[in-house]
Order: structure tokens, then sequence, then C-alpha cells
């Protein structure tokens, strides 16, 4: 541990178990000189025996230990009370042990060595939410933004109860259109830090050169075009969730600066000489397959271990059963309301044909649909004939036996071809391969299921 | 003479960079004593140069042996250790050996624990020297 001098304003009980007396004097001595008071335990009987006293809320837990296992440990100090703060500290060798941790309810972990900094700041962050009420990990979030009672956005709605609670890095994926802003929006607003700035930034959207800047932030005069002082999302979101959209697109050397972020907490603007000690937890997001992306080189792996702790997959509307239905509701009422009209529903022709489209826009299609249907006509019950005419005609999956037959090709058939020949040849054999299905063929070309689907209607037209 | 003249140069490389090294866990040391106080220091100290002892003891005792869920165990205290007073070298070994238990890699343990049992025994060096200057003090 070095010793950096630093302000921390709580102070609590904290228990420490650690089983290296050398070390447990160091953490200790960290402790008290910061004011706070410390229970030392070196094993986990002891531990828990100290921890039932019932002083400390905050628990730094050592996870191998002579004579238990510390993830089991602190599972049973979770249950004992739901509200401790568990700080799980590792050496590097096990990395992977503290991730399942933190998927177990641990608040945060720190890998040896870490500097007094890091250490008391943790402490401070732990003890900061220790007056928040908790919520239980089994009680779903009653969150208002998503929309569908399937059993699979339960489950969605489960876990983001659960990861909420804590600082654990969430990490999103899905298509386009599931939502996937919607979900980090719920796991901060259902935090402790909901009070807190939530920022948001599109990796994809920003080119890359700007990109360094629209995160850390700039000093004036740091480049051209540097006019004024910037703060950069990661220093905006302090206190906060800063959430980023389309993290596989991160530039290589900016995945590096994110990975220092992730390790330190601390932003450094582009021209400032000194970092300084943010408090964020990063939600991410992609609807690519990040360890794909990983195997391909195009992302950091220790990064991806840093990032995938809590992974949340929103799955496709196609997969949703109902929740079509109950979302084509929902927005059909608002957007009638927001445009003054009077709409009583759909008929039951239009309902079954949303159950058996394939939504390949998922959430974000329906949207349109309903505010298209809403916006050109006056009112009453929704027909099919008031359905936009390509949604209707959309049925991509039944036309796909209209496809032509696939041909065996060699290199040197394709000469002669343009690339776009080529490339409808290659998705028309691998949808044969599949019998036809779309979700299928597009993960075996790597490609996005919504993509694969926009290219087999540009052919229809 | 070209060759002799590489590893002459290669030689004071490597005196160079295990001197900082050396120094760098000295800076560490100092620090961590700060941390604990003056009057703690040589009780520190002391505990740091048996914990180092009692783990490498028992490394090389799982090593011998082949047994590797102590091995892992005090891997684990060992590089926790080392990467706390700044041994980076240390560190990096003890990975490597933790790296090979879960592997179940028998056959490297002999080349990585001599070269864990030499850095083992300059940290320790250097804790006592910085023990005897404490009690000078």
């Amino acid at each position: 541990m070095t010793a950096v001098s630093a302000t921390h304003s709580r102070t609590g009980t904290i228990l420490l178990i650690e089983d290296t007396p050398s070390l447990q004097m160091v953490y200790r001595s960290v402790l008290t000189n910061a004011g706070h008071t410390v229970q030392v335990a070196s094993t986990a009987a002891e531990g828990l025996a100290v921890f039932r006293e019932g002083l400390a809320r905050v628990v730094l837990l050592d996870l191998v230990l002579p004579d238990r296992d510390g993830l089991a440990l602190m599972q049973d100090i979770l249950q004992l009370r739901a509200d401790t703060r568990v700080i799980v500290i590792t050496a590097n060798g096990s990395i992977n042990r503290a991730v399942e941790a933190m998927r177990a309810g641990a608040h945060e972990f720190l890998v040896k060595p870490f500097d007094e900094q890091r250490f008391l700041g943790a402490i401070d962050n732990a003890l900061s939410r220790r007056d928040t009420k908790p919520r239980a990990v089994t009680q779903p979030a009653p969150s208002q933004t998503f929309i569908g009672s399937s059993p699979t956005m339960g489950r969605i709605h489960t876990t983001i109860a659960s990861v909420a609670r804590s600082m654990a890095t969430v990490f999103i994926t899905g298509e386009s259109g599931t939502g996937k802003e919607l979900c980090a929006l719920a796991v901060h607003g259902n935090s402790a830090r909901a009070a807190g700035p939530f920022i948001a930034l599109n990796c994809g959207a920003i080119p890359q050169d700007l990109l360094e800047s629209e995160v850390f932030g700039h000093m004036k005069g740091s480049f051209t075009g540097a006019v004024s002082d910037k703060p950069g999302a990661a220093a905006a979101a302090d206190g906060g969730t800063l959430f980023l959209d389309e993290v596989c697109e991160m530039a290589p050397a900016l995945q590096t600066k994110l990975l220092r972020f992730l390790q330190t907490s601390t932003v450094q603007p582009v021209g400032a000489t000194r970092p300084r000690k943010v408090n964020v937890r990063i939600v991410c997001a992609t609807n690519r397959d990040p360890l794909e992306a990983v195997r391909r080189g195009q992302f950091r792996e220790d990064l991806y271990y840093r990032l995938y702790v809590v992974p949340i997959h929103m799955p496709p509307l196609r997969t949703r059963g109902d929740d079509v239905i109950e979302i084509a509701e929902t927005a059909l009422a608002r957007f009638a309301d927001e445009e003054g009209r009077q709409f009583d529903g759909f008929s039951d022709e239009v309902k079954a044909l949303f159950r058996r489209l394939p939504w390949p826009g998922n959430v974000r299609q329906v949207l349109n649909v309903i505010r298209n249907v809403v916006v050109l006509n006056d009112g009453g019950i929704v027909r099919r004939d008031m359905l936009p005419r390509d949604l209707v005609e959309a049925r991509v999956s039944d036309d796909l036996s209209h496809l032509p037959a696939p041909e065996t090709t060699d290199l040197d058939s394709l000469i002669g071809k343009t690339m776009a020949q080529i490339e409808r040849q290659v998705i028309e054999a691998t949808l044969a391969h599949h019998k036809g299905s779309v979700p299928r063929a597009a993960r075996m070309l790597d490609i996005a299921p919504s993509t694969l689907y926009r290219k087999i209607e540009g052919w229809k037209g | 003479m070209q060759n002799a003249q590489n590893t002459h140069s290669v030689d004071r490389e490597s005196a160079l960079n295990s001197n900082r090294a050396d120094q760098a866990v000295c800076e560490t040391l100092r620090q961590l004593c700060g941390v604990v106080g003056q009057d703690m220091t040589p009780v520190f100290l002391a505990t740091l140069t048996s914990d180092l002892s009692n783990a490498g003891r028992v490394l090389s005792d799982a090593a011998g042996r082949g047994a590797m869920a102590p091995l892992r165990d005090a891997c684990h205290t060992l590089a926790a250790l080392a990467a706390t007073v700044g041994d980076a070298g240390l560190a990096a070994s003890m990975q490597a050996l933790n790296d090979a238990a879960h592997r179940g890699d028998r056959s490297g343990l002999p080349h990585l624990c001599a070269d864990i049992d030499q850095r083992l025994t300059r940290l320790l060096d250097l804790v006592s020297g910085i023990s005897d200057r404490a009690k000078k003090l």
C-alpha cells in the first residue's frame, strides 16, 4: 500500500478479516489513522463470531482464509444482515474469484496492492451507503421504464434489483432497440446513487479523436479547438453512473485509458497535470458479442474482465411472447394522448400479426409503427389496413422459402460478381444452411439479426 | 570480444535493474513503516519477516510434495506480501507459479521455486536491512 494523503469525512466500525498478520497490521493502521474503529479477525470462524456482535456494517474480507472459503463466509454475512457492505480484497491471481464475489453481492473488490487513497475511498463509499434503506434482493425493481410481464423480463427486473445495490459494473448486451439504455437507467434509478447524475455516452457515435476528450475532458488550450476547460463525461458522472454505450467500438488507445480509470478511479483531462479522483459507477452496453470482440483482438481482454462483472442480456422482442402487445397498447395510449386522438386498442387480427412478426428493430420498431398509426389515422380500433404497408409485407420469415436455392460455389465462380452479389450469395447459402433461421445465420455471419432482416428486405425492393 | 562486451553490458543492466527494484522495495517499506507508526515499526518488520519466511517454507514444502492446494494458498500469501512491499519481480514469479499450480503443471515447479527462493532471500535481506536501520534510530 502506498501512502497518499486523502481527506475522508465518514468514519465507522470496520471488520477486517485477513489472515496474514503483517497485512492485517498495515490495513488496521490505515483505517485507524483515518478515524475508523477496527475489529480484526484472522479466520473465517473468528470473523463470523465478531460480525455477530453487530457493530460492523462494512467488512473487509480476504478471499483466501485458512479455515474456510471467503466467498462462503461472505454469503453467511449477507444472510445475517443483507445491508452489510462487503469489500473483497484479493491478490492478483484471483481476479476471477473477485468477479464471482461481486456477482454474489460484494460491494466492491480491491486487488492487492492498493494505494491508501483507493482503500479509504472504497471504505468511504461503503459507509456513505449505510443510511440508504436497501431493497431486498429478491424483490423486483419497480421500474417504470420497462413494459412487459413475460418471465424473461421478470428475470431482468430481478437482476436489476440485485445489482443496483452494489457498485458492480454492469455489462448489458442485446440487439439494437431492445432497451439497453433503459436497462442502464433502471440500474441507476434503483441504486443508492439515483440522486446523482446519469451520463450516457455513445462510443460508436463520437469520432475516435474526440472520444478521449469526451470521456476524460480537456483543459483550455490543450489542443486546437479546446477554447475552454471541459470536464468530460467521467467527471460529470461523479457521484452517479457513467453509461458507455457501444463500448466495443472504443479505440484500443482509449480502452487502455478506460482500464486505468477503472483501476484508479481517477481522471486526467487532456492537458491536465494532475489526476482527479471521481466516484463513478460504470454501466456499459454493446449490440455485439463482447467475447467475440476479445477473440478478434478488437477489445482488450483485461478490460473485458474488468467490465463484464454482472452481465444482463436484453432479449429480442420476438422472444418475449405477449410483451409486444403490452408495449403496443401502452404506446398507443401515450401517443394518442400526445396527438389528441382517441384509439380503442387493436383488432385481434393485428394482435395476431404483431405476435408473428420478427420485429428486427425490436421495441424501437414497435414504437415507430404505433406512432405512424396514430399520426396517419383518426382513431377507433387499429385494424390491419391502418398499419404501415411495409410492416404487413415484412413477413420475412415466411418469405424465406422463396429465396433462390443456394449455389454451390468455389472461388472461381465468384470472379466477375460484384461484392453485393457475393454478399447476397453467402447470406442466402448461410440461411439455407440454417433452414431459414435468421438469428442462427446472423450469429454465424457475426452480424446483428436486424442487419440481416434489413438486407433481405432490401433485396425485395 | 563483441560477445564479451555484450555479456558485460547485460550484466551491468541487470545489476542496475536489480538495484532500482531494491530501491523501490526499500522506499515502499519505509512508507509502510510510516503508516504503522514509529512505535510499531519493529513489530511490523518482525511480523513481515515471519510471514514471508513461513509462506516460503510452506511453499517449498508443498512444491516438494507436489501438493497443489497448500501451494496455491502459499502463493496467495506471498503474492499479496510481495505486491504490498513493492517487489514486482517476486509478485510476477508468484503469479507464474500460481498459474502453473492452477494448470496442474508440475514440471515447471522446480525452476519457478528456485527463482522464488532466490527473490525471497533477497527480499528478506532488504527487510532485515531496514529493520537494522530502524533499530539504530
